[in-house]
């Protein structure tokens, strides 16, 4: 009940607080709660849980792993919802240490926006682009599903895994042999077989000018001029399929093609879609 | 029996008449002078009357002088025994008309000239009856701009044999008037299709493909004129096909005046024979035509159709070409050329040692290029 109260209240602060005027310096506030669900996706049983999953977490790596959902990012004067993540992690001076490690990750759910981006020198060996997407990839086919407790889960679960390996001294970021994304031997078999598949068509080209003599296979040069008649020109619809296909989330926001951490001229990390 | 052959003579020196295409008059190349093909016609027409009257009569006279049993009449039947024999190895004996000689030529052979005189000769009795063509058109394209058009035709050709520009040579240049069908018919098509139309709409994180699916059906006419189908079977069906097409609006009357100084032959190939290759060509562009009506889907699937030819006039045209042939290692390369436009064709050699020369020419640099991108970039 509590912390219902508390999701409620945070709704109600974020409602009147984060207007274009209260980003003006010296208004920017603390944030209590990891988890601050103001469009109300969960119960007080579940933020509860996803609460002290997410505090035991940070609290353990220095690191902390914020959740916050809200209705639409445009209340809150954002033009998008990646400025609107990185809005309110300022704004709530969200982050642990010196540095203000963390990552948040941001639901709007009018459009089905999320933003997922960390911040500080920690986050970001943790949160490298290539991880940052292997995270929200898992996170996805839950939301997608509506099952909002089992994403955030998901996502906080993921965090803390990223931050132990990054601890550990290997965070997770892209396999070598995907930097290029191919094998020595394909190379060998590109280098060999395009040029040869190019150069066989224009030796055929050429060729095909040497032997030009054919036998007419139609008659267009004998149509008398005004001579054809269509008689019937119907279109009948007949039926109607709609297939639905889920895309992949571009990751153009945020890189991701060849391994670690593209960081912003706000400092933050990270990537910003739609589930 | 040697059959009747007709030397178009220049009525003021009495030299051989040539058909000279560039200024499309008959010409005389030892005096120079020019007749249009009607006056030759005229004046030989005039020059056929008269032969008959005298040939009428000196059969009245040879009717009265030849007894049975005499050996006159033994002397003509061995003759006409041994003109038979020709005649069955497909061979017609001829007498030029200019020095005398005996010619023997293809039964198909309407014009030639005389291999010992050099005169150009027609044979105006291969033209009676259904053997008449409707038109000719004559030739417009001479002889020396032919084989200039051979020499320019090499240009460009890269997997040329360097040899084959040296060594070859024109073993026959041949201005021949060959024998066309020339159909004019209607195709009706009547032809159904499925098609779709897809159109993809993203919401969210999802894309939802909408594809509408249609009955289509085309039905109507097709009208054509004068497909042409060479009707000799010595004339390659695809080098002829390769020259076409003619402007038929230069098609005159059919009259062997425009025939000397070229090759000849009537048709062996009969109309009905050559209608199917026109049929083919007629039927494939209708229904390509109405193919081409179904537009705006994302994909067109034919699922039925039914398309045929109705045949309607046919004409019987003599129509001009060039044939050309060069000779390179032992192997004949035989050109055509189209006398009226001068559209010219012929399969050229292949260098095996060019093709892969320029096979490495551009896979080498291409190699070089991909394996400085995919290693070291």
């Amino acid at each position: 009940m509590k912390a219902k109260l508390c999701a409620l209240a945070l709704a109600l602060l974020l409602l009147l607080s984060l207007s274009v005027a209260a980003f003006a310096e010296g208004e920017n506030e603390t944030l209590e709660y990891y988890v601050s669900d103001a469009a109300g996706l969960l119960t007080a049983q579940q933020q509860q849980t996803l609460e002290a999953a997410a505090r035991a977490a940070s609290e353990k790596h220095g690191c902390g792993i914020y959740i916050i959902t809200i209705n639409d990012f445009r209340e809150f004067g954002f033009g998008n919802v990646s400025d609107c993540a990185e809005g309110f992690y300022n704004h709530y001076q969200m982050g642990l240490g010196n540095e203000r490690n963390g990552i948040l990750l941001l639901l709007s759910m009018n459009d089905r926006d999320y933003a997922l981006k960390a911040y500080g020198g920690g986050a970001h060996e943790a949160f490298t682009d290539y991880g940052s997407y292997r995270i929200s990839d898992s996170f996805i086919r839950y939301f997608r599903n509506n099952d909002w407790y089992g994403g955030f889960a998901d996502y906080i679960s993921n965090a803390e895994d990223f931050l132990t390996r990054a601890a550990a001294g290997n965070p997770v970021d892209v396999p070598q042999n995907e930097n290029t994304g191919l094998s020595s031997g394909v190379k060998t078999a590109m280098i060999v077989g395009i040029p040869a598949l190019i150069a066989f068509g224009s030796c055929e080209g050429m060729k095909r000018k040497m032997k030009p003599v054919k036998q007419a296979g139609f008659a267009d040069d004998y149509l008398l001029q005004g001579g054809i008649h269509l008689d019937v020109k119907k279109d009948v619809f007949v039926n109607r399929s709609v297939t639905r296909t889920v895309i992949r989330t571009e990751r153009s926001s945020g890189g991701g093609g060849g391994g670690g951490t593209t960081i912003n001229s706000g400092g933050f990390s990270g990537h910003s879609g739609k589930f | 029996m040697s059959s009747q052959l007709t030397n178009y003579q220049c009525p003021a020196c009495t030299g051989p008449l040539r058909y000279d295409g560039e200024s499309g008059m008959l010409q005389c190349d030892y005096c120079g002078s020019r007749y249009t093909a009607e006056e030759i016609e005229k004046l030989y027409q005039d020059k056929l009357d008269q032969a008959e009257q005298t040939s009428v009569d000196a059969a009245a006279s040879a009717a009265a002088a030849a007894a049975p049993g005499t050996d006159n009449g033994d002397a003509e039947q061995a003759y006409a025994e041994e003109s038979w024999n020709a005649e069955q190895e497909g061979m017609k004996l001829y007498n030029c008309p200019s020095c005398g000689a005996q010619l023997i030529c293809d039964a198909t052979t309407a014009a030639t000239s005389c291999p010992y005189c050099g005169n150009p000769t027609v044979m105006p009795g291969q033209f009676h009856g259904m053997l008449k063509p409707d038109y000719i058109l004559p030739f417009r394209v001479t002889k020396e701009q032919a084989v200039a058009a051979l020499k320019k035709y090499y240009h460009g050709k890269r997997l040329l044999p360097k040899t084959f520009l040296a060594q070859n040579h024109i073993q026959e240049v041949k201005g021949m008037y060959v024998p066309f069908w020339l159909f004019d018919g209607t195709v009706y098509a009547d032809m159904e299709y499925r098609t779709t139309r897809v159109s993809a709409i993203r919401q969210g994180d999802e894309m939802i493909t909408t594809t509408d699916f249609f009955d289509v059906r085309r039905a109507g006419t097709v009208h054509f004129t004068r497909i042409p189908a060479d009707g000799s079977k010595k004339m390659p069906d695809e080098l002829m096909d390769s020259i076409e097409p003619y402007d038929y609006s230069e098609m005159k009357p059919f009259s062997t005046a425009y025939m000397p100084g070229y090759l000849a032959d009537i048709y062996d190939v009969d109309d009905r024979e050559s209608y199917e290759r026109a049929k083919v060509r007629g039927t494939h562009t209708a229904e390509h035509l109405m193919d081409s009506t179904v537009s705006g889907y994302s994909s067109v699937s034919p699922v039925r159709k039914q398309v045929r030819m109705k045949r309607e006039r046919t004409a019987y045209a003599l129509l001009p070409v060039w044939m050309l042939s060069t000779q390179w290692n032992g192997e004949n390369f035989i050109f055509a050329m189209n006398g009226q436009t001068g559209k010219f064709i012929g399969d050229l050699p292949v260098s095996r040692g060019r093709y892969f020369a320029w096979f490495a020419g551009i896979a080498a640099p291409l190699a070089a290029v991909m394996a400085i991108v995919l290693y070291f970039l």
